[in-house]
């Protein structure tokens, strides 16, 4: 008990000490010392009356999760059992050392959690989410519970782990080195120039050498520190990835320093993606992301709540796919971008800059002739971004799935199923009329799929079979 | 899985989304239009004089006279494009669906099934309560980017939209329902209609 109120003071009074850091200086010394040895009586107080105040029980006759929190607003949080859409388990680093977990509640409701148990024991928490995950398929028979539960069904190993943080995020990556050898051509350019007024060539040159030495190394030793950091995330957070199957469910836990436990549930999944690069493809090894029901509207802060799975290898992938959908997706028959977005995108992102550019060479008098090495850097590396996003740019359609594939370097599968569809949008540019091209956006209740510029009369029949599917189809999306 | 043999039709007969002729809008919503444009064209009015108060030495300059030309350009533009895509507006509402296309530039158009719609609201502005208009939204679970929203409608035309979208959500039901139970329907709605 002392414990829990201990990590609430905790809690409570970390941004205040932020700020009197800041402000330690500019105070008298007594007088602070005083007012946080105060602050910290009176955090002490609310946190333990908070605690106390905090309970939590299970109706049975009403099937309730029922939270009572407050000091002075007192709150009654009532959740439907069977409205629970996720239990998951954390531990954070400071419960890890109390050794203690917290339980967040979740339906699909609001964007925020519902109720967030802060600290109960790990006995507790297991028999709290069996209870409450229980209510909603009461009907269900128990047979298949305890046995399955310690076996894993899938166990992402550490050199699985390795060699998704090694490849991921490369673009960013990249992007910064970009920045780099930006500035660092800068500098050998005013470098020259500097030797140029200076007549002794031959120390020029060994200085220049020097510099471009040590320049070197520091590019070496930037991307191994990239490397390590990618690395040591990808590791600290996903270490000891395990599935285990639950019923119909899965169960994952991960984490080092904050250990995870979220449930999937296939019914309640809407978009599945894969995404891998080419040397993932090489090493056998992909990103899974299974976006749920989750009531937001925003694309990012659905992409912040999709649950990654790091380091599936392709069979595991498949076995993943067989639990969520009953058979694993194949691709159908494939839609293609019109070249127009080809043509387009090279308008945007290749001749209008060039042609700023060549009208500023032209009429002004900034020094932009020194720059002009990076043009051709410049155009081919944004053609094959453009090249290779056309090329990869797909829609496959069976009867039983869409799959969405798009990306350049990182190539990212998104598969639904139809029936998930919530609504689905055409729209059509008038100058794209005479050429009967258009673009069409599925919205599920886990962030939507969109493909841009194909041919317009194939969408239109692809809408107008997938509006039969949903609306004759006896599944509901959830 | 007798419903899934049903998917093998051919595409081409489906009843086709692109072929449905859409109503317009109530003509009375172009007054609403009028009104808020008109409340735009004052507020911009308000702009331009505090900043004449604000520096009276350039009163009779020139200044005068771009601003109000601003101004005019400016509210004949909103005014067209209002009037634009009011008459690009158009909803539809067939058996199982709800269809609403609108748009100057790009021609959008927005379905929602039935059996996904979430609720349903009606509002009604100042303005428009005057003219016995009201505006509909239909909000579904994909976020808001997938909701419908229909202005310039007669109020008893949108009372009894909601009412139809509520009568269906009602039907709806006992499908979702029985899929729990795992018993393969026949659609009951394609039975009745």
């Amino acid at each position: 008990m002392f414990t829990d109120t201990f990590q609430r003071i905790i809690r409570g009074l970390w941004p205040i000490l932020v700020v009197w850091l800041f402000k330690f200086n500019e105070l008298n010394k007594a007088l602070v010392v005083s007012g946080i040895v105060g602050l910290f009586v009176f955090v002490a107080i609310v946190a333990y009356l908070q605690y106390r105040n905090f309970t939590f029980y299970i109706d049975d006759t009403n099937e309730e999760f029922i939270i009572n929190k407050g000091v002075l607003n007192k709150t009654r949080i009532a959740i439907k059992l069977q409205k629970i859409q996720q239990v998951t388990i954390n531990q954070s680093f400071i419960q890890k050392l109390i050794g203690v977990y917290a339980l967040d509640v979740d339906t699909a409701g609001t964007q925020k959690k519902e109720a967030v148990i802060r600290a109960v024991s790990h006995q507790l928490a297991q028999d709290l989410k069996k209870r409450l995950l229980e209510g909603e398929k009461n009907s269900e028979s128990e047979t298949t519970t305890a046995t399955d539960q310690n076996a894993p069904f899938i166990k992402i190993s550490f050199s699985s782990l390795v060699k998704i943080g090694i490849t991921s995020n490369y673009l960013r990556s990249f992007a910064l080195l970009i920045a780099f050898f930006g500035t660092l051509y800068e500098n050998v350019q005013s470098y020259m120039r500097a030797n140029e007024i200076d007549g002794d060539k031959f120390d020029a040159y060994v200085d220049q050498g020097l510099a471009m030495y040590s320049i070197t190394i520091l590019i070496l030793i930037l991307l191994g520190v990239l490397l390590l950091l990618n690395l040591g995330r990808t590791i600290i957070k996903y270490f000891d990835f395990k599935i285990t199957r639950q019923h119909q469910s899965l169960l994952l836990s991960y984490g080092l320093l904050n250990t995870k436990n979220t449930i999937i549930r296939p019914e309640k999944v809407q978009i599945v993606s894969t995404s891998r690069n080419y040397l993932q493809k090489k090493m056998d090894t992909l990103t899974l992301k299974i976006r749920q029901a989750s009531g937001n509207a925003d694309q990012e802060e659905n992409d912040k709540q999709a649950i990654a799975i790091p380091g599936c290898s392709e069979a595991e992938r498949d076995r993943i796919m067989a639990l969520l959908f009953h058979k694993i997706p194949e691709q159908g028959v494939a839609l293609v971008p019109n070249i127009r977005r080809l043509i387009v995108g090279g308008v945007l992102y290749l001749f209008v800059p060039l042609l700023i550019l060549f009208l500023l060479y032209e009429f002004t008098v900034l020094p932009i002739a020194e720059y002009l090495i990076f043009v051709p850097l410049y155009i081919t590396f944004t053609g094959l971004l453009l090249y290779f996003g056309f090329r990869n740019n797909r829609l496959f359609v069976t009867d039983e799935f869409i799959i969405c594939r798009k990306g350049v370097w990182d190539i990212e599968h998104q598969i639904i199923e139809p029936h998930k569809i919530q609504a689905i949008r055409t729209s059509q540019l008038f100058w794209h009329k005479s050429a009967d091209i258009g673009s069409v956006t599925l919205y599920t209740a886990g962030g939507k799929i969109a493909f841009h510029l194909g041919d317009f009369s194939n969408i239109k029949e692809l809408v107008n079979l997938w509006l039969y599917q949903v609306e004759t189809a006896p599944k509901g999306w959830m | 899985m007798e419903s899934f043999t049903n998917t093998s039709i051919d595409t081409r007969e489906l009843p086709r989304f692109e072929a449905v002729d859409f109503e317009p809008l109530q003509a009375d919503y172009k007054k609403v239009i009028f009104f808020n444009t008109a409340v735009f064209a004052l507020i911009l009015i308000g702009i331009l004089a505090a900043f004449l108060l604000i520096n009276p030495d350039l009163v009779l300059g020139t200044v005068l006279l771009i601003g109000i030309l601003a101004i005019v350009i400016v509210i004949i533009i909103t005014l067209v494009i209002g009037l634009v895509s009011f008459r690009k507006k158009g909803f539809a509402f067939r058996q199982h669906d709800v269809l609403y296309k609108s748009g100057v530039i790009a021609t959008t158009i927005t379905v929602i099934p039935y059996n996904r719609v979430q609720h349903v609201a009606l509002h009604e502005g100042p303005v428009s309560r005057k003219l016995e208009l009201a505006t509909i939204e239909i909000f579904t679970a994909g976020g808001s980017g997938s909701d419908i929203r229909i202005a310039g409608l007669r109020r008893e035309q949108a009372d009894r939209i909601k009412q139809l979208i509520m009568a269906k959500l009602i039907e709806e039901i006992p499908s979702v329902a029985s899929e729990n139970n795992e018993v393969p329907p026949v659609n009951p709605t394609e039975d009745e209609l």
